[in-house]
């Protein structure tokens, strides 16, 4: 019982985690954003729910990747400086391929629940 | 910079988090640790409690191990060894072109020097009749057994043998890390 439990949880993160990839994706599309405005985005003007514990490791993973660069800048006002993360051409590529495939399994899902109700 | 980091829950957090994230590279790890530094300290200049930071990001050693899975790092065994390179080049090196150039270069790298590291424990055997010959316009590597040659490398052939491994294991780490870049999505 607990190994199928654990194997569905197992799947779940790994789904939310392919939809965090895209969505931060998305944001640095749009330009560079460090990791705390990130958060701050996904949250205010989506309602998604990604952890603060999560976002930076996805994001080192990503950058380890290649599909984003980062680089720190000083900021005014004497805060901490901070970590800005942009995408990469590669990480462009990648981004186009996530959506599609979003689309895709967005359009299937959609069939099917129509398609029953 | 900032003083909200300097009370002793933070410090105790960052600390456990260095600790087990002892495993990455030492830049990486102080980037890791000043990124969250920063997420931290911003947090609570916006009014988020202690608690509510600490509770958002989890316990610290399960935290810094996510970084180690994000980079898959495992904390066994190194994983970008030639030896490792070589078992992920079989298995994969049908499946990618890189791989199978990869898989040339560890050849075209590691043939030479094993010859050499052969004819290095055989000079040291036997120190007269192995090295490099010259005998009128022709050169050859090997043991010599008969006379009218002459051994032009001496001992020298130990240093160049020596240069060459470094060489072949240094190119095989790169390839190796290269390669796994290029076969982790």
């Amino acid at each position: 019982m607990n190994k199928k439990r654990n194997a569905a949880d197992n799947r779940r993160a790994q789904l939310f985690k392919g939809l965090s990839e895209l969505a931060l994706l998305s944001l640095l599309r749009q330009r560079p954003h460090y990791g705390l405005e990130l958060l701050q985005r996904l949250w205010d003007e989506a309602e998604f729910e990604l952890a603060e514990g999560t976002i930076y490791p996805l994001l080192y993973r990503l950058e380890h990747f290649g599909r984003v660069a980062s680089e720190w800048r000083s900021e005014p006002s004497g805060s901490r400086p901070k970590k800005y993360y942009k995408l990469t051409k590669a990480g462009a590529k990648y981004l186009d391929e996530l959506q599609e495939e979003w689309r895709d399994l967005r359009d299937r899902v959609n069939f099917i629940i129509e398609g029953s109700s | 910079m900032s003083k909200a980091l300097e009370g002793s829950v933070w410090k105790s957090y960052l600390a456990e988090m260095r600790s087990a994230l002892a495993p990455v590279p030492k830049d990486l790890r102080e980037d890791i640790l000043e990124e969250t530094r920063s997420h931290i300290s911003d947090r609570i200049k916006l009014g988020a409690p202690d608690s509510e930071i600490i509770n958002s990001l989890g316990d610290p050693t399960l935290y810094a191990a996510k970084f180690l899975d994000a980079f898959d790092i495992n904390t066994e065994k190194p994983q970008n060894t030639p030896r490792h390179m070589l078992k992920t080049l079989l298995s994969s090196g049908a499946h990618s072109l890189f791989a199978g150039i990869a898989l040339v270069g560890m050849i075209v790298m590691w043939a030479p020097t094993l010859l050499m590291l052969l004819f290095s424990v055989l000079k040291v055997l036997n120190p007269l009749r192995v090295g490099l010959w010259r005998g009128g316009d022709d050169y050859f590597m090997g043991v010599n057994n008969g006379a009218g040659a002459e051994e032009v490398l001496g001992w020298w052939l130990l240093v160049i043998t020596a240069i060459m491994t470094v060489a072949a294991w240094r190119g095989s780490k790169a390839l190796a890390l290269n390669l796994r870049r290029r076969t982790s999505t």
